[in-house]
C-alpha cells in the first residue's frame, strides 16, 4: 500500500529547497541528505553490490547538483532525481560489473546490528537483486521505484514516462513474475 | 478449486511484496560513504555568492567544507620544501624511455578498422581516431605516502610564497577532526587544508563572479612562470579543463607518465586568469608518493588493453568513468551584480561567514560575500556559516583593499530567490516570482539600466537573489535567461567503479580462474518467450505430467522456467510451456487503451497507445493505420479486434483493426469524499464514500484494486471513471486515474485537482529524437600511457584500516573519447601483466 503523504506541501516545499539549492550549498544539503537513501536503494537494488551502488549515487547526486537549475518544481524532486539515477545506471551499467560478493561489504558493518544479522541482511538484499534481474526490465523498475525508492505510482509514473495504471500493472506482473521465475517465493514465510 | 487458486496467488504476491518492503527498508548505505560524498558535493556547489567562502568559512554548524569539484584529501608531494622548487624530475632518473610523444602502433596485428568502419561494441560501433602508442615494455610502480596535515606555519609559509601579508586564522578541514588554516589580506586569501592541498586567490569578490576566468593566448607562459617566480614546481602538463574552466595542469610522475585518479581527474595545480593575465585563483591538490619507485614491471601493449576494453566479457581490469558533457547549447545567463559607490551610507543584503584567528591575540575575521566587514561587526562573529543579513554602512578602501565599514546590521530578513518574468509599470520595474506557481509581483529596488523591461517567462527568466523587504525586492544578484528551456545542467559523472585486480607483487605469479561454462539448451529469444503459453500448476500435477501432456521435454520445462534441480513445482504456479505458441489473435476484447504523447527535442510528437485487456491484464502496444483515432478513447473502456504479435524485447504488439467504445457517453468526474484502507477478501484496498455510497476504488483500467491512498488526510478529490455494473467483492467500484487532497493543510484553502482525463499530456520523449533507443556509437579519440593512482577520498572511505602503504600509483592505458550524443567516454585499462596481479578485485574503487 502506497502512502502519498501531503503531497503538495512536500513538492512545494522541495521545489523551494531547489530553486533556494543552485545558490545556497545547505538547501542542497537538505535535499541530499533526505533522498540519499532512496537514490542509494535505487542503485542497489539494480546492481546488487555496494561499490557500483556507491558510484551510481554520487554521479546521481553530482548529476543533480549541476542540473538543479533545471528543476521547475513540476512534480517531486524524488521522481526528479531518481529519473537521473535511471539514466546514470542506464550508462553505467553497459558493460557487465563482476559480481563482487556482497562479502566485501564486511567493511560496511551495519550500525549496532550484531554480525550475523548483517549477513543475513545482506544474502537477502543479493537474493533480490538477483531475483529482480529475472524479470522484465520495465517491471523490476517499477518494483524498485515504488519499493526500494518509495516512490508512489503517481511518481514512478514520472518517472517511467508512463501512466500510473501502466505503473500499477509493471508492478503487478512483476512481482507475479518474481514468484513464477525466481526462488523469491520459496524463501517467503507465508 | 480456482478461487482458490487465485487467492494463493495473492497471497504469493502479498507475500513477496512484504518481503521486498522489508529487504528495501533494511538497506542504507554505508554512513561514511554518505558523509564523504556530501562533502564532495558541497565542494561541487558553485552558488553564484559566496562560492569562495565556501571552503574558506566554515560555521560550528557545518561540519566540514570541500574544496573544489574534484576533491581530494590531503595527499602531499614528497618534496620537503617547496621554497625553492627542487625539480623531481631531475632528481631521478627515468626508469622507463620518455613515451610522452605516442607513435603509431607497430603491431603486425594492427587492429585498427579501415575508416568508416568500427568495432562492435555495446550494441553499437566504437571507432578508434587515436593511433595506438608505442610503449614500453616496463614501467615503474609508486608508493602513495600519507600526506602531512595542515599546520599554521606551513600556510604562513605559503602565504610568503604568495605574498600574501596577513594573520592566518582557522578553517575547518575537509574531514572531521581535520583542520585547516586560511590566510588573508582582505583580498588575497589562501586556505590550506595540507601538505600540496590548498588554494589560492588574487582577489576574493572577483575570484567569486569568475568561476573560470578569463581564457589567454598565451596562458601556459604565463603560468608556467608564475609557478617558478613563486616558488613552485613545473613538472606538471597542460591538460583540457573539461567541466571546470581555467587551465589544469597535471602532475607528473618523474618518468613524465602523467598521473591520474580513476574518476576523471588527476593530481593537478588549476589556475584561472583575470583578463589582465594575472593568476586569479590557484588549486593545488597533489599526488604524495616515494619517488624512488619500486622497481621495472611488464606491461601489456596498447593492442592488448584494446582488446581487453572491447571484451564485455571480461569486466575486470578496467574501469569506466562517463559523464555527459557539458550541455552544448548553453548559452550563459547575463548577471548583474549590485554594486555600490565607496564612502556612502547603503544598505547592502549578504550572507555571513568568519574565521577565527590561530592567535588568540588577534580578532575574528569577518567577511559579508567575500568582502571584509569593519566597524561595527560585533555580534557577526557567532553567526552561523551563511547566516543572511541585512546591514547599513559604508564601502571603504584601507591599505588598497575594498571593505564594509559596518554601522549597524541586523539578521531580521529573508534571503529571497526569485524565479520568473519582469516587466514595465509606469516608472517600475516588476519581477513576478513564478516559483511553484506562486505568481507573486514585487517592485524591483535600484533596477540595473540595462536590465531588459520585458522578460517573458516561461520563454525567458530572470533568477533574483536578495531579500523582500515591505513588499519589495531588494536585490544582490540577478541572473537573466534569454532562452528559459537552456538554463544550462548536463555535465557531473565522476564515480570510478571498481575493477582493477590487486597488486601481487611477491614475485610469485597467482593462477587466475577460468570461465565457467554456460548452460545449454534452446537459446530462446525474448520475443519467442513472450509468445509462448503459460499454464497454470493444479492439484496433483508434476512437472512430468505437464510435460507429457504438451509433448516438451521435463528439462527444458526446468530449465525455461528457472525451476530447481529436483523439479519442484507448485500448486498456482504459472510455468511457460516452451515451444508451444499462443492466440495470435483478439477478437472483440474487452480491455483499456492508455494514449501517451510525447514530444522530442526536434518538435516531432511521437505516440504510443497502449491497450491492456481486462481478463488477464495482457500489456499490448499498439499499432495499426490511423491509430490516432485511438486518441478519442484514451482511458476509456473499449472492445478491440487485431493480430498479435512479439518483438525481439518480448513486448507484445496489437495490430488494430477496429476497436468499439464500449461506454461512449460516460464522462469522467471529479469526486470528493473520504478514504479508507481496509481488507476485502484478503486483498487490501482502498475504499472511497461519497454522497452516502461507498466504493473500492480500482486502478485506472479496472484490472484490479488501487492501492494508492492519503492517509487520514481528510477529504480527499479522485478522478474517475465509473462503469456501470462494474464492482469487486460486491462494492461498486470507481477506476482511479488520479487523486489530491481537497485543502491544502497549511493554508486551509480549497484546491482544485488537476485533471488528467480532460486532454492528453504532452511529455518530454525520453528516447529524444530517436524512435526508440539506440546505444550510441563510441569514438575513441585519445589513447594515452598513465599513472592510476586512488582517488584520496576513496581511498580512505573504502579501508580506513588499511595503512597508506596498500596504495600504488600503477600504470593503465587511458581511453578517452565520445559517445555520439556527447557524453565523455573514459575507460582505464589495467596496464600490468597478470603476473604482477591477484585474481582478487581491489576493495578500493580505484587501483591500490
Amino acid at each position: 500500500m502506497t502512502t502519498l503523504m501531503a503531497t503538495q506541501t512536500k513538492e512545494q516545499d522541495e521545489t523551494d529547497l531547489a530553486q533556494q539549492a543552485i545558490r545556497d550549498v545547505e538547501a542542497f544539503a537538505k535535499l541530499y541528505r533526505r533522498h540519499m537513501t532512496r537514490v542509494y536503494r535505487y542503485h542497489i537494488a539494480h546492481v546488487g553490490n555496494v561499490k557500483d551502488a556507491e558510484d551510481l549515487t554520487s554521479q546521481t547526486f553530482m548529476a543533480a547538483l549541476e542540473g538543479i537549475r533545471s528543476f521547475r518544481g513540476t512534480g517531486s524532486f524524488a521522481a526528479w532525481i531518481l529519473g537521473i539515477a535511471s539514466k546514470k545506471r542506464l550508462m553505467y551499467f553497459r558493460s557487465s560489473r563482476p559480481e563482487v560478493p556482497l562479502e566485501d561489504a564486511a567493511h560496511y558493518p551495519s550500525p549496532g546490528l550484531p554480525t550475523d544479522k548483517a549477513a543475513t541482511q545482506r544474502l537477502q538484499l543479493e537474493s533480490v537483486s538477483r531475483a529482480l534481474r529475472h524479470i522484465s526490465a520495465e517491471r523490476a523498475e517499477a518494483i524498485i521505484l515504488t519499493y526500494f525508492s518509495g516512490l508512489s505510482n503517481i511518481e514512478a509514473a514520472r518517472v517511467l514516462n508512463k501512466t500510473e495504471a501502466a505503473v500499477k500493472m509493471l508492478i503487478s506482473r512483476g512481482l507475479q513474475d518474481l514468484r513464477e521465475r525466481t526462488s523469491l517465493a520459496l524463501e517467503v514465510e507465508l | 478449486m480456482n478461487e482458490k487458486l487465485t487467492n494463493n496467488i495473492e497471497q504469493d504476491d502479498d507475500a513477496i511484496a512484504r518481503k521486498l518492503s522489508q529487504v528495501a527498508e533494511q538497506t542504507h548505505a554505508n554512513g561514511q560513504f554518505a558523509a564523504e560524498l556530501e562533502q564532495k558535493l558541497r565542494g561541487a556547489h558553485q552558488p553564484k555568492a559566496g562560492w569562495f567562502t565556501t571552503f574558506t568559512q566554515i560555521s560550528p554548524t557545518l561540519r566540514w567544507v570541500a574544496l573544489m569539484i574534484f576533491l581530494a584529501l590531503v595527499l602531499s608531494w614528497s618534496i620537503k620544501s617547496l621554497i625553492p622548487a627542487p625539480q623531481p624530475a631531475a632528481e631521478n632518473t627515468p626508469i622507463s624511455p620518455d613515451i610522452s610523444t605516442p607513435t603509431p602502433g607497430e603491431d603486425p596485428l594492427n587492429p585498427t578498422p579501415a575508416p568508416g568502419e568500427g568495432f562492435y561494441f555495446r550494441g553499437a560501433k566504437l571507432f578508434m581516431n587515436a593511433p595506438l602508442p608505442d610503449s614500453p615494455e616496463q614501467t615503474n610502480i609508486y608508493q602513495v605516502i600519507e600526506a602531512q596535515p595542515a599546520t599554521a606555519e606551513y600556510a604562513q609559509s605559503l602565504a610568503q610564497q604568495f605574498g600574501i601579508t596577513g594573520d592566518v586564522y582557522l578553517a575547518q578541514g575537509q574531514l572531521p577532526g581535520s583542520s585547516a588554516y586560511m590566510v588573508t589580506d582582505g583580498k588575497q586569501q589562501l586556505v590550506v587544508h595540507g601538505e600540496n592541498n590548498y588554494t589560492y586567490t588574487s582577489d576574493m569578490v572577483e575570484n567569486n563572479r569568475s568561476y573560470n576566468g578569463i581564457q589567454h593566448e598565451n596562458a601556459e607562459t604565463i603560468i608556467r612562470e608564475f609557478l617558478q617566480s613563486h616558488g613552485f614546481s613545473t613538472n606538471v602538463k597542460m591538460v583540457e579543463s573539461g567541466v571546470f574552466g581555467g587551465y589544469t595542469l597535471q602532475q607528473l610522475a618523474p618518468d613524465n607518465l602523467p598521473i591520474e585518479y580513476e574518476n576523471y581527474a588527476q593530481p593537478s595545480v588549476r589556475i584561472t586568469l583575470t583578463e589582465n593575465g594575472e593568476v586569479l585563483g590557484m588549486t593545488v591538490i597533489l599526488a604524495n608518493y616515494d619517488p624512488n619507485g619500486l622497481g621495472s614491471f611488464g606491461i601489456i601493449s596498447a593492442y592488448e588493453a584494446m582488446q581487453i576494453l572491447l571484451d564485455d566479457n571480461i569486466s575486470a581490469g578496467k574501469m569506466e568513468t562517463g559523464h555527459s558533457g557539458p550541455d552544448q547549447n548553453f548559452v550563459p545567463p547575463q548577471i548583474w551584480y549590485h554594486e555600490h559607490a565607496d564612502n556612502e551610507s547603503v544598505t547592502i543584503y549578504g550572507n555571513i561567514s568568519s574565521s577565527k584567528a590561530v592567535d588568540e591575540g588577534i580578532p575574528t575575521i569577518v567577511f559579508i560575500d567575500a568582502v571584509q566587514a569593519v566597524g561595527n561587526t560585533n555580534g557577526m562573529e557567532t553567526l552561523d556559516y551563511y547566516t543572511f543579513i541585512e546591514t547599513t554602512g559604508q564601502f571603504i578602501v584601507e591599505n588598497g583593499v575594498r571593505k564594509f565599514n559596518v554601522e549597524s546590521w541586523n539578521r531580521d530578513v529573508q534571503n529571497a530567490s526569485i524565479f520568473g518574468g519582469v516587466r514595465r509599470e509606469g516608472d517600475q520595474i516588476i519581477v513576478n516570482d513564478q516559483n511553484n506557481g506562486s505568481n507573486t509581483d514585487y517592485i524591483l529596488v535600484d533596477p540595473p539600466a540595462d536590465l531588459p523591461s520585458e522578460v517573458n517567462f516561461p520563454e525567458s527568466a530572470v533568477t533574483v537573489n536578495g531579500a523582500v523587504v515591505d513588499g519589495k525586492l531588494h536585490w544582490t544578484i540577478i541572473d537573466y535567461f534569454a532562452d528559459a528551456s537552456n538554463m544550462g545542467g548536463g555535465g557531473g559523472g565522476g564515480g570510478g567503479g571498481m575493477g582493477f585486480y590487486q597488486l601481487n607483487l611477491s614475485g610469485k605469479p597467482i593462477p587466475f580462474p577460468t570461465a565457467t561454462p554456460a548452460q545449454s539448451g534452446t537459446e530462446y529469444t525474448a520475443a519467442e518467450l513472450a509468445s509462448f503459453i503459460r499454464y497454470t500448476v493444479q492439484d496433483g500435477d508434476t512437472l512430468g505430467s505437464i510435460a507429457s501432456a504438451y509433448n516438451v521435454s521435463m528439462s527444458e520445462l526446468n530449465r525455461v522456467n528457472n525451476l530447481s534441480a529436483d523439479n519442484v513445482i507448485g500448486v498456482g504456479w504459472v510455468l511457460i510451456i516452451p515451444g508451444v505458441t499462443g492466440p495470435n489473435r483478439l477478437d472483440g476484447e474487452e480491455g483499456t487503451m492508455q494514449v501517451q504523447i510525447f514530444e522530442k527535442p526536434d518538435g516531432r510528437l511521437r505516440e504510443a497507445y497502449t491497450f491492456i485487456s481486462k481478463k488477464d491484464q495482457i500489456y499490448y502496444q499498439v499499432k495499426g493505420e490511423n491509430s490516432t483515432q485511438l486518441q478519442d478513447v484514451a482511458n476509456r473502456p473499449i472492445k478491440i479486434w487485431g493480430t498479435i504479435s512479439y518483438d525481439e524485447m518480448g513486448s507484445a504488439w496489437l495490430t488494430f483493426e477496429k476497436f468499439e467504445s464500449l461506454y461512449p457517453d460516460l464522462q469522467f468526474e471529479v469526486l470528493t469524499g473520504i478514504q479508507e484502507n481496509t481488507v476485502v477478501n484478503g486483498a487490501d484496498v482502498v475504499l472511497f464514500t461519497t454522497e452516502g455510497t461507498t466504493y473500492i476504488q480500482m486502478i485506472s483500467s479496472g484490472g484490479y484494486p488501487d492501492y494508492s491512498t492519503y492517509d487520514d488526510m481528510g477529504e480527499i478529490r479522485l478522478e474517475v471513471l465509473q462503469i456501470p455494473g462494474e464492482t469487486y467483492a460486491g462494492y461498486p467500484t470507481l477506476r482511479v486515474f488520479n487523486s489530491g487532497l481537497a485543502v491544502d493543510p497549511s493554508t486551509g484553502q480549497e484546491m482544485q485537482l488537476h485533471r488528467v482525463t480532460e486532454k492528453i499530456e504532452i511529455v518530454p520523449d525520453p528516447y529524444g529524437n530517436q524512435d526508440e533507443y539506440v546505444p550510441p556509437d563510441v569514438t575513441i579519440e585519445r589513447v594515452e600511457l598513465v599513472y592510476l593512482t586512488n582517488h584520496p577520498a576513496y581511498r580512505d572511505s573504502n579501508n580506513p584500516e588499511a595503512p597508506a602503504g596498500q596504495s600504488y600509483i600503477q600504470p593503465a592505458w587511458h581511453f578517452e573519447g565520445h559517445y555520439s550524443n556527447g557524453d565523455v567516454v573514459d575507460i582505464l585499462v589495467q596496464a600490468l601483466k597478470q603476473e604482477y596481479l591477484s585474481p582478487e578485485l581491489s576493495p578500493y574503487p580505484g587501483p591500490g
